[in-house]
């Protein structure tokens, strides 16, 4: 604890304004309030009302630009020029979809002299569904996803992909982003019948998830956990660091530590778990609507059927049937209910079987109680049948299909008697016992032994109990069979059947179906006399053995075959009350039942227990005292009035800026604190965020706000103008060029080979060779690609606003020797026949979109024999893919 | 029109140059990380390079340089008062269990020693050694991110990560920052590689893995059926077409950037099969590193590129014995004789022969070489075999070299070696001291991410004087 001690005494010395105004320090920081005056300072306090300056200059018509016209000329800078429609096409391409445009898209656009031009383009290309991809990938940049649970063996989430998917429709679609921003915290909460809002809650689960927790660490493990959501929600939504008072009140920011245990609250109890979600309930109900509407059909045919000529066919068999065919023995009790201690589903099916659905528990004890007309009863038969709802069809609940019976216990109970008086057993036989597992395991007592099947599985079988002395019964006595499983865990019977006998010694009869009962009774009469409540069971168990009967119930039972079901998915989701992914851990449960104030943020030195609150710098609501789980949460954070969506606004049109313009208008978009830059043009900030809510948090009409601004279309060049005036070009008086994205840069090098898979949604793709949208990349934490991570794309393991942009040679390697890359330009050359005439000019066009200038080409030729090779159009396709001008957007 | 600025020009003007540890996100942006030449230190840095032997798995304490005969008189006892969660397995305490090996004393300086390294014994007057290492996990990976990040948890940037970014990179062909795993293909450390990324730093920091073979850098290989004749075409015309797109944009001073990074990216091409290619070592060096046993060959081959990495200038080296499963790696649960012996046995002659070749070529003033894994281990048996558990309480950390002073010893654990009693070191303290002997304050270099000025070394840290 030593460390921690150092931050507070650090803390102590460095504190600004908002520790020094609370002093002296109360005794129980727990109970610390900020200073009011706080709210008041530019990221917490509500939207203000910003007039869009006045301009001088004619023809300045878009908003924004007007803000940044008065601040450049306050300035004296001159504005740079615009770029040519090609240049312009190319920006609004790779910023809005992160694709290159095509040579011909260019050629129209350069063509077009609508007045319009620029805005069907715009339009068009917010319509494509690459723009979804695209911003999906800004957005998965600081929801730190990733597709495994890191730490020691890191394995896959095979089913996180969903929250991806959620989000490139998210944006597709234009979902408003306060909604988009709730469903992530709460969507299961706010919306459960929408699946889009359960994939959602992947934003809280995408962090990384410890995959081996020791006794001594479950604690320290939990809280890391939480400090992950608290830091991702607070970084990425509200560019503040809250994880930063997990051990102390925030150095710098007005953030005292409760708010940070508090905010942690909401989570106590949330954990990470795979649910079934159904993607197509509408379609589901109308499937199954129109299946019913079929299938009663079918059901009819079967039921007139037996109430007339099936009656007909039994009576003529009836009158020629062997006696012995009227006998059985083994009989189906008349009555049966079967119950499991551990609250087994069980339903009877046709064959007089009961099978069991739910978890299998550790041990169990079935309970079968039934009542008999016959007055004597000799033994019992238990038949282990198959389901194909076990392993290999069971007949066991085990991982193998096998089942262990440890006993069997047999009871006679007199109405009216608790006490049920308990039926020795003599002896027991059975079809069939697994080496170490004999039936008599079943009658020795002891739990150490048991009946099995193993290696017999997938068939069935049966065991026969013999009473001791035969066992009188009156009318209403029930027979009880007791059967226990509890010698190996999760080892019971899935599917059973019991029948008894009134004959002595009976054989077990390995292959014979009991017949119940009421038929035998029924079989013994007169088959003219049967009366109607008779004919039903008579009915059931004659009509599998009448072929014009069985005929009608294939038809019945292929029809029933093409139900509809729900289109489930496992989905990977943040939610409570359901079973958590549980990886190697000594923790009792995936999370602790409450969340503490933490002194000093030491897990042994808890403080006293912390109940749900917002951050209070941030909050401005009388709603208090109704915050308390995570859907209160989602509403305030979207809250512009009450809560925190004025910060939420500003932090989200920041990061929009930022990505259409190189540099945010708050150059650190994760961190509006203290510690972070101040916005170079306020009142535009500001403008923007209520612009944003005035567009009811629509996202799109403020990118086609942004890109129409002259301020996108502006060239890069530097002046010596800006340059002295504006260094960091804080005005925007020129554009900002960049280098391409690593993805922009495979996904566009796919398009100019015309390998491009565009498929969307679904599980990642793990081979690097895929051809789908570098968005569709399986991202696993331990294992980053070298290709990708040259080009700083993000590994997953914290919320980054803003990727670095680094030259390395790391990067020329990779594309000079990525097999992707060559790969790829391969393809290039080995299309080019189709554009024989002039294979130069068709490759730099479909890289650059314009021709070769006279010295590029002679460049080119230089790599080509008088008939080129295939190696040498590679070579040259190569060369073209890795060019600066491809590379970076100007 | 207003003159065009070139961006060289425009970084000068702007005032925005490097400073003594600025990593901008200019300079990663403008100049080519990788390519950037030596930053200024702190102060005079005692050692230019750092070699880190990892001994993956947490490698015994008392079974090796921390030598406890109480343990002997006290075998077979229970060890009072022990909690029981303090190793991995919380139902496997068994009783204290004497070391299985011989401890002689060597050196002028009589440091004891076990028979598990008989040659790197004979080099404890040039070792100094910290025997009340602690860290914060029983666990294999948070121990691991820890010993590596300084963090328990994951995605921090590692510490070759960090020696790169404050102090940039003397090769001008080779990453600054090399990791070598398993020689034996037994798999990577637990949590892979963020045991050396950069996390939130710029990626040319990242740790680059140096395979076997010709593969041996990341896309250092030609694609298949390219020829040096056709690669030298391609190299030109891309020259002149960017060179010719600079011109007519105005973007001239990224390319001499961009050209700059090609040509760095060429010869790395070229440095990675030199530096593997140990043809041109004498037999006498080949052997010294026990190149002729097969037994330690592959690790031997690690020591000896090792030194011919750090020949080039290359900041921070780090191999790994052990792969990934517990019993693949130091991590003696069953048995912690036959696990030991096995990797002892095949790391002990190489690592004393780097240390003699280091000595006998004048580089071991400037190369700093430090020994030791994630954690200790308990001086109980676990129960069910004759291995010990987990023990994040106490283990050594050996230093030699790099302006380290050798023949002493630091820091002292109880008579069972369980925790340490006195002057206990804890990871950021050791972390403090390898960047302070590299030239750097550790509460100097740091990185603002998220609002928060960053560190290896977290909110703690303390050099250890007492053995520099």
């Amino acid at each position: 604890m030593r460390r921690v001690w150092f931050w507070w005494m650090a803390v102590a010395c460095l504190s600004g304004s908002f520790a020094q105004a609370a002093e002296p320090m109360p005794v129980d920081w727990t109970q610390r309030r900020i200073d009011p005056a706080l709210r008041e300072g530019w990221a917490y306090r509500p939207l203000q009302t910003v007039a869009i300056p006045a301009v001088d200059s004619a023809g300045v018509v878009n908003p924004v630009d007007r803000f940044l016209a008065a601040a450049q000329s306050r300035a004296g800078v001159t504005p740079n020029p615009t770029v040519d429609r090609r240049a312009l096409l190319r920006r609004l391409s790779f910023t809005l979809t992160g694709l290159p445009p095509a040579a011909e898209e260019v050629a129209a656009f350069v063509a077009d002299d609508a007045p319009d031009a620029v805005d069907r383009c715009v339009d068009r290309l917010l319509a494509s569904p690459h723009y979804g991809i695209r911003w999906a990938r800004h957005w998965l940049d600081i929801a730190r996803f990733a597709e495994s649970h890191g730490y020691e063996h890191d394995y896959d989430r095979p089913t996180a992909h969903h929250y991806r998917d959620f989000v490139v429709q998210a944006w597709n679609a234009d979902q408003p982003f306060d909604e988009f921003v709730r469903w992530q915290i709460a969507g299961d909460q706010m919306s459960p019948q929408d699946r889009l809002a359960w994939m959602a809650t992947g934003f809280l689960a995408a962090g990384p998830h410890s995959t081996q927790i020791t006794k001594r660490e479950v604690e320290r493990q939990r809280y890391d956990e939480l400090d992950d959501m608290v830091m991702t929600i607070s970084t990425a939504l509200l560019g503040l660091n809250v994880s930063c008072a997990r051990c102390h009140d925030h150095p710098y920011d007005p953030i005292p530590q409760a708010d940070f245990y508090r905010l942690a609250a909401f989570f106590t109890r949330t954990v990470r778990s795979d649910v079934e979600v159904d993607f197509d309930p509408a379609g589901f109900r109308t499937a199954q609507a129109e299946f019913v509407r079929k299938h009663a059909a079918f059901e009819d045919a079967v039921a007139r059927y037996e109430a007339t000529e099936l009656r007909t066919a039994y009576q003529q068999w009836r009158r020629t049937a062997l006696p012995e065919r009227l006998r059985s023995t083994w009989l189906l009790p008349s009555t049966m209910a079967v119950s499991s201690k551990e609250n087994l589903v069980w339903t009877e099916q046709a064959d007089g079987s009961w099978s069991a659905t739910g978890p299998t528990p550790k041990h169990d004890e079935y309970r079968l109680r039934m009542q008999t007309s016959a007055r004597r009863v000799t033994a019992i038969r238990l038949e282990a049948l198959t389901d194909p709802s076990m392993t290999h069809g069971g007949p066991g609940r085990d991982a193998d299909g096998n089942f262990a019976l440890s006993h069997v216990e047999a009871f006679a109970r007199v109405k009216g008697d608790h006490t049920p008086s308990a039926i020795p057993l003599a002896r027991a036989v059975a079809t069939f016992e697994q080496f170490e597992g004999s039936i008599a395991g079943v009658l020795d007592k002891r739990d150490e032994t048991a009946w099995g099947v193993d290696p017999q599985l997938g068939r069935p079988h049966a065991a026969a109990f013999y009473f001791d002395k035969p066992v009188d019964l009156m009318p209403d006595d029930e027979l009880e069979i007791r059967l226990a499983f509890r010698t190996r865990p999760a080892a019971s019977i899935g599917r059973l059947r019991v029948s008894f006998s009134t004959m002595l010694n009976p054989a077990i009869e390995e292959a014979t179906t009991p017949i119940p009962e009421r038929v035998i009774s029924a079989l013994q009469q007169n088959p003219f006399a049967l009366t109607e409540n008779e004919w039903p069971a008579v009915t059931r168990w004659f009509a599998p053995q009448d072929a014009e009967w069985q005929r009608l119930d294939d038809l019945r039972r292929d029809h029933a075959a093409t139900v509809p079901r729900p289109q489930m998915k496992t989905v990977f989701v943040a939610t409570e009350g359901r079973p958590a992914i549980r990886l190697h851990t000594q923790a009792a449960e995936e999370y602790l039942p409450e969340t503490c104030f933490l002194v000093r943020g030491d897990p042994a030195n808890p403080l006293r227990v912390a109940n749900p609150g917002v951050l209070q710098i941030l909050d401005r609501g009388e709603s208090a005292a109704v915050l308390n789980d995570r859907a209160a949460l989602a509403k305030w954070l979207t809250d512009h009035e009450h809560g925190a969506g004025a910060l939420l606004a500003r932090v989200i049109v920041n990061r929009l800026w930022q990505h259409h313009f190189g540099t945010g208008l708050v150059a650190t978009p994760d961190d509006f604190g203290t510690r972070g830059s101040l916005p170079s043009h306020p009142a535009l900030l500001e403008w923007l965020a209520g612009e944003l809510i005035r567009h009811h948090w629509q996202i799109k009409p403020i990118q086609r706000l942004l890109v129409t601004s002259t301020a996108f279309q502006r060239s890069s060049w530097l002046t010596t103008n800006s340059a002295a005036n504006d260094p960091e070009n804080q005005l925007f008086a020129r554009w900002t060029s960049r280098r391409l994205e690593a993805e922009a840069i495979r996904d566009a090098m796919l398009v100019f080979a015309d390998a491009l898979d565009d498929r969307l949604d679904g599980p990642s793709e793990r081979e690097p060779e895929h051809r789908r949208r570098s968005l569709y990349r399986f991202i696993k934490r331990s294992a980053s690609d070298p290709w990708f991570a040259s080009f700083d794309a993000p590994d997953g393991c914290r919320v980054q606003g803003r990727r670095p942009q680094t030259t390395s040679p790391a990067q020329m390697l990779a594309l000079m020797n990525g097999e992707q890359t060559h790969a790829l330009a391969r393809i290039m050359a080995e299309r080019r026949t189709t554009n024989a005439d002039d294979p130069i000019r068709h490759f730099v066009q479909r890289v650059l979109q314009r021709d070769p200038s006279p010295i590029e080409r002679e460049s080119m030729v230089r790599l080509l024999d008088k008939s080129p090779t295939v190696e040498q159009w590679t070579d040259l396709c190569h060369v073209l893919l890795s060019l600066d001008e491809f590379v970076y957007l100007d | 029109m207003t003159a065009l600025l070139s961006r060289r020009e425009w970084l000068r003007r702007a005032g925005n140059g490097f400073g003594a540890m600025a990593l901008s996100g200019m300079l990663a942006e403008e100049a080519g990380f990788a390519a950037e030449s030596v930053r200024a230190s702190h102060h005079p840095a005692a050692a230019q390079s750092i070699i880190w032997l990892f001994l993956n798995g947490g490698p015994s304490q008392i079974d090796t340089w921390d030598y406890k005969p109480e343990l002997a008189k006290r075998h077979g006892q229970e060890l009072r008062g022990l909690d029981p969660t303090t190793g991995f397995f919380p139902t496997a305490i068994g009783p204290v269990m004497t070391s299985p090996f011989a401890f002689r004393q060597y050196g002028e300086c009589g440091h004891w020693a076990s028979e598990l390294f008989p040659h790197l014994a004979h080099h404890v007057d040039d070792m100094a050694f910290l025997h009340a290492c602690w860290a914060d996990s029983n666990n294999h990976s948070p121990a691991l991110f820890q010993m590596n990040s300084g963090f328990t948890r994951q995605g921090m940037p590692c510490f070759g990560a960090w020696a790169a970014y404050g102090l940039g990179n003397v090769s001008h062909n080779l990453p600054s920052f090399v990791v070598m795993t398993d020689p034996w293909q037994r798999g990577l450390p637990k949590g892979h590689g963020q045991n050396w990324t950069s996390g939130f730093l710029p990626h040319p920091c990242q740790g680059t893995v140096l395979g076997a073979g010709p593969h041996a850098l990341p896309y250092a290989t030609m694609p298949e059926g390219m020829t040096p004749e056709r690669r030298q075409q391609q190299r030109d015309a891309l020259s002149t077409l960017n060179r010719e797109y600079a011109r007519q944009s105005g973007f001239e001073d990224r390319m001499v950037d961009r050209l700059a990074t090609f040509e760095l990216a060429m010869r790395m091409q070229s440095a990675a099969p030199e530096v593997i290619d140990l043809g041109s070592e004498t037999a006498d060096t080949q052997s010294l590193y026990g190149l002729n046993d097969p037994r330690c060959a592959p690790f031997g081959r690690q020591c000896l590129i090792a030194r011919r990495l750090v020949e080039r200038g290359v900041r921070c080296v780090q191999i790994f014995s052990g792969g990934t499963e517990n019993e693949q790696s130091w991590d003696g649960h069953q048995n912690i004789e036959t696990n030991h012996r096995r990797f002892a046995s095949e790391t002990d002659q190489p690592i004393a022969g780097l240390l003699a070749d280091l000595k006998q070529r004048g580089l071991l003033d400037s190369t700093l070489v430090i020994c030791n894994g994630e954690f200790g281990r308990l001086p109980i048996v676990q129960r069910g075999g004759s291995g010990r558990d987990h023990n994040p309480h106490a283990f050594t950390t050996w230093l030699a070299g790099g302006g380290i002073r050798g023949g002493v010893s630091f820091g002292e654990t109880d008579e069972l070696g369980f925790q340490g009693i006195q002057d206990r070191v804890s990871i950021p303290d050791l972390h403090a001291t390898l960047l302070w002997q590299l030239g750097l304050n550790h509460e100097r270099l740091t990185y603002r991410h998220q609002g928060r000025d960053f560190r290896l070394t977290d909110v703690s840290g303390r050099v250890i004087r007492e053995i520099v």
